[in-house]
């Protein structure tokens, strides 16, 4: 895991660093510090992380503005920060996590195994998701969302009034912040399981997902059988 | 209005009441009782105060015009009797006769005349002329007017001992009133009494047209300058009316127009006391809240209008009429508004009834120099009632800034303070594991800090070295929490000056929130300098670059909390300028010079 850590003190920078090195140990792959975010997006030109540890009170920003700009990146974003009257807004955000200050090495560890995990353990609860449109930063609402397609290591989110955005975050990235009836039916797709109204099987084993609206989206094999017991 | 208005309107009234008092029977003449004397049938005798002072006949009138009637030994028997307020108007030339004589046997008369009336008219003394005011004529054309009032002083030899004939000549075509009849008032007494009398008529109206005119103006400028409250304005009206009313009576009696003017002069005191009556009631109205002012005033003027139709003008009790009927609609709007927790309107109906009744007892006397008198309590009610109303906005204001204040102080508790220590202590804590000599000197430090602002929680203002103590101790922990030095220097600071607590801090937690860090050591400025007026400005420089939110809300809570604690401190005395410089923010603060504790 590679993991860029966002804080102008240098304090509480050394302890981050210092508990990523004990936590991920062999996992981790790579680790830099930025004092400031506008340092930070310079090492992010030239360094793919996976996750950044982003302090949310850096001198002169507003920390809302930060945090749109980090969860519209294809990286996980863990907030850590003394302003936990943003933690309820950062979840609706897509953060991983929101880590208050004065943190322990078992809290942060916490954080830091959720982003490690190649699954996600817990369901998300974001409510937004920020995109990166024209240079800026915008929001849509989840509900907006009628399925999510995986393009690479990117992920196309196809709204309900036909409109499709693209998002930097990978499809299993995504997954990892929705919320949890955000369920994959395919290796490329992400539905909303209250929005299948259908499950059609074909000959050849292939079968078919109907949702609201009259889309019709392909199942995986594997899957199937677990959505089918769901909708026994 | 404001506290100091309110004063300023209350001294008002009480310098109305402390140049009354003195001077309350000024404008009297001494009482006279005419007692009719039995032996001497037509004959009566004048008692001053109780003494003895001189005697005389009934007037006796003639219509016609012959010179031989100012003569002493004309037989007038064949004339007809008349009171002094029984003569006619318009109706040509006509004599007056009268005879006067002193009390005691070789005792002398007073050695003056005194006559007011509104007419023109030649005066004899024993057949001699005695003066003349104005030109008796058989018409308007060929009458001159006279003066109202006018003295013919005696000599000793003119009033000496036996029976004297006053004979007047006189006619009355430009006296002005419709009424058919007139008056002619005459008064024996000596001319030092006469001019006591004259000028002391002209005392009270004469303070009481400085005084109303004064109001007007205090009352106009608060209005021009202040908040523009509608009561001002109508106060302004009345003060000015009542001002220009009293001036009526002060230039009869310094002045003493010519008397064809005088019907004039009641049409104007009467109008003006319509405008005083409409003002005292929408002043009042106003001010309680009364729905459809509008409405009243418009019945308030046709009622006033009805007034002076109904009055008859030779009276000249219009304007008290007026002001009675004024003083019942106030007494209306007054227990109408008056409630629990309310007790201002009561004042104005107190006021108003005492004004009221003052005026339905002596309602003649009211018009000219009794007007001020009695017109002082509803003065004072209406003040104390504004005192009152003035006095409760003041305090809900105080509260309400207070809770302001107090509100943004725990604003910046919640938000700075909670904050500054979560950091300081996350910090602390890889300080501790790694570093643990310099965790205890972070911890004294901080320790220091906290124990300086519980010092100071409960102070409005601090010595200025305290503050500054203060802000070097939390730039020492912010030092070691960035890793980089900072220091504030000062120049022309006096210690013992003193500011509002943590103005200064709030300046440098500005600084960390909103500018990006200057190059290590960052050195933050203070100097201070005395203006042209002596009070002080401080100018602090916080050094950095200045990022895109500082510029666009320019600095948010704290520096609210900043305005906050200086209006508390030195309300309506402060400024507060900021902006960007080449070096970084500068704040420039300037306050009153206060060294002692307040």
């Amino acid at each position: 895991m590679r993991v860029l850590i966002v804080e102008d003190e240098p304090l509480v920078a050394q302890r981050l660093e210092r508990f990523c090195r004990e936590i991920l140990g062999s996992r981790l792959e790579g680790l830099h510090t930025a004092p400031t975010f506008d340092a930070a997006e310079a090492r992010l030109a030239e360094y793919a992380a996976d996750l950044v540890l982003l302090d949310l009170n850096l001198e002169g920003r507003d920390g809302m503005e930060l945090l749109q700009a980090s969860v519209a990146r294809s990286f996980h974003t863990i907030i850590v920060s003394a302003n936990t009257e943003h933690a309820l807004r950062a979840f609706e955000f897509g953060v991983l996590d929101f880590v208050p200050k004065p943190f322990s090495r078992d809290r942060l560890a916490r954080a830091l195994e959720r982003a490690a995990q190649p699954a996600p353990t817990t369901a998300g609860v974001a409510r937004h998701l920020a995109i990166k449109k024209h240079g800026r930063v915008e929001t849509i609402a989840v509900e907006a969302i009628a399925y999510v397609r995986g393009a690479g290591n990117y992920s196309e989110i196809v709204l309900r009034d036909g409109h499709r955005e693209l998002h930097d975050k990978s499809l299993e990235r995504l997954q990892d912040i929705l919320p949890g009836d955000f369920t994959r039916i395919h290796k490329s797709y992400l539905v909303r399981l209250a929005d299948i109204v259908a499950l059609h099987a074909h000959e050849g084993s292939r079968y078919d997902a109907e949702l609201r609206g009259g889309t019709f989206l392909p199942i995986g094999r594997t899957r199937y059988r677990e959505l089918r017991a769901r909708f026994a | 209005m404001s506290r100091r208005h309110i004063i300023a309107l209350v001294l008002s009234g009480l310098l109305l009441v402390a140049a009354y008092l003195p001077f309350s029977d000024l404008y009297e003449l001494p009482a006279y009782t005419y007692i009719p004397i039995p032996a001497r049938e037509g004959w009566f005798a004048i008692q001053r105060e109780g003494r003895p002072h001189f005697e005389r006949t009934d007037m006796r009138f003639q219509e016609g015009d012959d010179a031989r009637w100012s003569r002493p030994d004309w037989d007038d028997s064949g004339w007809r009797l008349i009171a002094p307020f029984d003569v006619p108007s318009r109706a040509g030339v006509f004599w007056l006769r009268w005879r006067v004589r002193p009390a005691e046997s070789g005792a002398t008369l007073p050695p003056g005349i005194n006559v007011t009336t509104v007419a023109a008219y030649e005066i004899f003394w024993d057949g001699e002329l005695l003066g003349r005011n104005g030109m008796p004529g058989d018409s308007a054309a060929r009458e001159t007017p006279g003066r109202i009032d006018q003295i013919f002083p005696l000599t000793l030899a003119q009033a000496g001992p036996g029976e004297h004939v006053i004979a007047m000549r006189v006619s009355t075509h430009r006296c002005g009133f419709s009424n058919p009849r007139s008056g002619v008032l005459v008064h024996l007494e000596s001319a030092v009494e006469l001019y006591r009398y004259r000028a002391g008529n002209a005392v009270i109206p004469t303070l009481a047209a400085g005084a109303m005119f004064v109001l007007a103006l205090i009352c106009g400028l608060l209005w021009l300058f202040g908040p523009r409250r509608g009561e001002l304005a109508w106060a302004m009206v009345l003060c000015a009316a009542a001002s220009v009313m009293q001036a009526l009576p002060v230039i009869r009696w310094l002045q003493n127009y010519p008397s064809d003017l005088y019907h004039w002069v009641i049409k104007g005191g009467a109008a003006l006391h319509a405008i005083m009556a409409v003002s005292l009631i929408a002043v009042i109205a106003r001010h309680l809240a009364v729905p459809r002012l509008r409405w009243l005033l418009a019945g308030s003027t046709v009622a006033m209008a009805l007034i002076a139709a109904v009055t008859p003008p030779v009276r000249n009790t219009e304007g008290a009429y007026m002001m009675l009927a004024a003083c019942a609609v106030v007494m209306a709007i007054g227990a109408w508004a008056a409630r629990p927790g309310r007790r201002g309107p009561w004042f104005v109906v107190v006021g108003a009834l005492i004004t009221g009744l003052w005026i339905a007892v002596e309602p003649r006397g009211y018009t000219w120099t009794g007007f001020l008198p009695r017109f002082l309590p509803m003065l004072a009610g209406a003040t104390i009632m504004l005192a009152a109303t003035a006095r409760r906005e003041f305090e809900e204001s105080e509260r309400t800034r207070q809770m302001a204040a107090r509100l943004e102080l725990e604003l910046l508790k919640k938000n700075l303070q909670p904050h500054f220590l979560l950091n300081t202590l996350t910090a602390l804590t890889e300080l501790v594991e790694q570093r643990p000599a310099d965790a205890v000197g972070l911890i004294e430090d901080l320790a220091a800090e906290f124990r300086l602002i519980a010092s100071m929680a409960t102070e409005r203002t601090v010595p200025l070295a305290q503050e500054l103590t203060l802000c070097r101790t939390h730039l020492r922990v912010l030092g070691v929490r960035t890793g980089r030095e900072y220091r504030l220097e000062t120049q022309g600071i006096d210690d013992d000056a003193r500011v509002p607590p943590a103005v200064f801090l709030t300046l440098i937690e500005n600084a960390f929130s909103h500018q990006h860090a200057a190059a290590s050591p960052a050195v933050f400025r203070l100097t201070g300098e005395t203006d042209a007026s002596g009070a002080m400005r401080y100018r602090f420089l916080s050094p950095g670059e200045i990022s895109p939110l500082k510029a666009k809300t320019g600095g948010g809570t704290g520096l609210r909390y900043v305005r906050a604690r200086l209006e508390e401190c030195f309300p309506q005395k402060w400024s507060l300028l900021d902006g960007a410089t080449t070096e970084g923010w500068q704040t420039c603060i300037t306050i009153p010079r206060m060294e002692a504790s307040p």
